[in-house]
């Protein structure tokens, strides 16, 4: 290193920081589960997330608080896990009030687990009974406590949105009645072969999309949002399993799109294909398997 | 090869991080107007670099942690640097806060009812206690008055305004903290440890203006940022600029510097919010052109911005 005329003491606080850092777990691990805290990505939304439920569904949902590291951004709705709380070895502040449910694919990375915590609950009913400590009230209007919540606040707003399966009520072919396979293909930017699955309800639009065709239908949003075909339950619990997560993610970076674009363009390839099965079942997990290998691949 | 790339290839942090440090450093202590630490003339690389040793020296532990949860490629990296450099330096601007604090809490609390000047108390150690309170002491950790539910009854301090004095509504808040904190501590309080807290509980190191100068008064601090003439210059083109943007680019400004997926979030009717904000920064570019704006006009914008009507 030729940075200074002072290496060795450069070097000596090089080490104090690189001793720490390589003596964290790089274990892989390949469920969630209540007590542990993830660093959740998506898009270019990136929390760490404590993690409170895995909820039922098919959706792969789980109930997840932000955590922030450190003490001097956590207001008084936050409750402060001290250093001795995990093996990281830093105080965290977790915040009960921004709980949000969001799809396991966005859990990205495993980053600890918290030793006597397993749930919010317990979390709460500590701070509650003088156990654990609050963070400091907000008494400034530009207070950093405060701008820190309205961030994570975004943050989990954004993750909730990942992965949320456009599943309908099927009726997207007969809203779009009317309208041609050019206009729908120029309007969304895609082949007149993809304007021709929309058309006839065999695929999926996402939340863009609905928002641009509501302006050719006249129609709200939400309305075309729901009028999607219906996703069987083994298709939402297969593209939104925490292992697809990688995937996604290595096709986002191939294609040099958003994890949200990436999931999109992967949902309605999957979906499109199984129209094409055969017999009475399909092996949605097969398929989507198959979908990704491929796509990364090729 | 980037700091980031560095990290992972070789899975700890080396030339390429301390650079980034280092000049995260000086970009912060120019942006905030840092003074240099004790015994330098101004915030040369070496001192930057001086400055970035003592940083991981002290919290290597804590650095490290944040580039292990938080570093996922080039630009979090580089953010996370920023910001693991500014509130280091904040951190260390409290000290001074607070020693400016103490001399406005003095003339503040020296005219209140119930405040009694304790410094016999310290063997000449300035220190404030209440009434009632007579000779006793306060021995613990100071981190722990500010746990007094009282506290929370105290409506936050306001932004300074560009112009006017304001000081006496937000004093007022000061001497109310300082009189639930004594109480709360039962006795006497050295005067350092009493501006240390406020500082902390009302997160003062931000708000630099508020204790930027010895201030008795906030308006001169105020009232000497600007002219008139100068604000009326502003005004004007910031009225010029308003005319040249439709209320969605007006909206746009406010969420040009967050990240794609906030930014469609908060404005959910654009779809497609990327070219949007694009588009936005060219025409921003353009507008203010090479000759620049005079001072104050982008914060005239984004103040109209800021108080227009919610789309729903």
């Amino acid at each position: 290193m030729n940075l200074h005329p002072f290496d060795s003491r450069l070097d000596a606080a090089l080490r104090n920081v690189n001793d720490s850092l390589t003596g964290f777990p790089t274990t892989t691990v390949s469920s969630a589960r209540p007590g542990q805290v993830w660093r959740a990505r998506w898009d270019d939304a990136l929390a760490l997330v404590f993690i409170d439920a895995i909820l039922d569904g098919a959706r792969n949902l789980v109930r997840v608080a932000p955590v922030s590291i450190g003490t001097d951004v956590a207001d008084d709705t936050a409750v402060i896990l001290p250093i001795e709380s995990s093996p990281l070895s830093v105080a965290m502040s977790v915040w009960p009030d921004l709980v949000t449910d969001i799809a396991e694919i966005v859990l990205e990375r495993w980053i600890t687990g918290v030793e006597t915590f397993a749930s919010l609950a317990e979390v709460t009913a500590a701070a509650n009974d003088g156990q654990l400590r609050r963070g400091l009230p907000v008494l400034n209007e530009l207070s950093p406590r405060h701008q820190e919540r309205l961030l994570l606040e975004l943050a989990m707003e954004v993750l909730s949105l990942a992965a949320d399966l456009p599943s309908g009520n099927g009726r997207l072919e007969a809203i779009l009645a009317g309208v041609s396979t050019a206009t729908v293909a120029g309007v969304l930017n895609v082949d007149s072969r993809v304007a021709l699955q929309i058309l006839r309800g065999l695929v999926f639009i996402d939340r863009q999309q609905a928002h641009l065709l509501a302006n050719v239908v006249d129609r709200d949003p939400r309305e075309l949002l729901d009028a999607n075909p219906a996703a069987p339950d083994e298709l939402l619990a297969t593209m939104t399993a925490l292992r697809r997560g990688a995937a996604i993610r290595a096709l986002a970076a191939k294609q040099q799109v958003s994890e949200s674009q990436a999931f999109s363009t992967a949902l309605r390839g999957v979906f499109a294909l199984a129209a094409r099965k055969e017999g009475t079942t399909t092996d949605w997990v097969g398929r989507a398997d198959s979908y990704f290998e491929v796509s990364l691949a090729s | 090869m980037s700091a980031f790339e560095e990290m992972r290839r070789d899975g700890r942090v080396g030339e390429q991080t301390v650079e980034l440090f280092v000049w995260s450093v000086s970009a912060a202590v120019r942006r905030h107007r840092y003074p240099p630490p004790t015994g330098s003339a101004a915030w040369t690389h070496a001192v930057c670099l001086e400055w970035v040793i003592d940083l991981f020296d002290k919290k290597g532990h804590d650095v490290a942690v944040r580039l292990f949860v938080h570093a996922v490629d080039q630009i979090s990296f580089a953010k996370l640097v920023r910001r693991t450099v500014e509130n280091e330096l904040k951190d260390q601007a409290k000290a001074t806060t607070a020693g400016k604090l103490r001399g406005r809490m003095r003339t503040l609390l020296g005219k209140e009812a119930g405040f009694v000047d304790a410094t016999s108390l310290f063997g000449g150690d300035p220190a404030w206690t209440l009434e009632g309170f007579g000779d006793a002491i306060y021995l613990g950790d100071w981190a722990d008055l500010l746990y007094a539910p009282a506290l929370k009854l105290i409506e936050p301090i306001r932004e300074l305004n560009t112009a006017g004095p304001t000081s006496k509504e937000n004093a007022d808040k000061l001497v109310t903290a300082a009189r639930v904190i004594l109480t709360e501590a039962g006795g006497a309080v050295r005067d350092q440890v009493l501006a240390t807290a406020l500082v902390k509980l009302f997160e003062l190191e931000v708000a630099e203006m508020f204790l930027g100068t010895d201030g008795n008064t906030m308006a001169a601090i105020e009232g000497s940022a600007r002219s008139p003439e100068q604000q009326v210059e502003a005004i004007e083109a910031g009225d010029r600029m308003i005319m040249e943007l439709s209320t969605d680019e007006l909206r746009g400004l406010l969420v040009l510097e967050e990240s794609d997926a906030v930014a469609a979030v908060l404005m959910p009717h654009i779809p497609n919010i990327q070219d949007f904000l694009e588009a936005l920064r060219v025409k921003l570019q353009n507008l203010i052109g090479t000759d620049g704006v005079p001072l104050g006009t982008l914060t005239h914008v984004l103040n109209y911005a800021r108080h227009l009507p919610d789309v729903h």
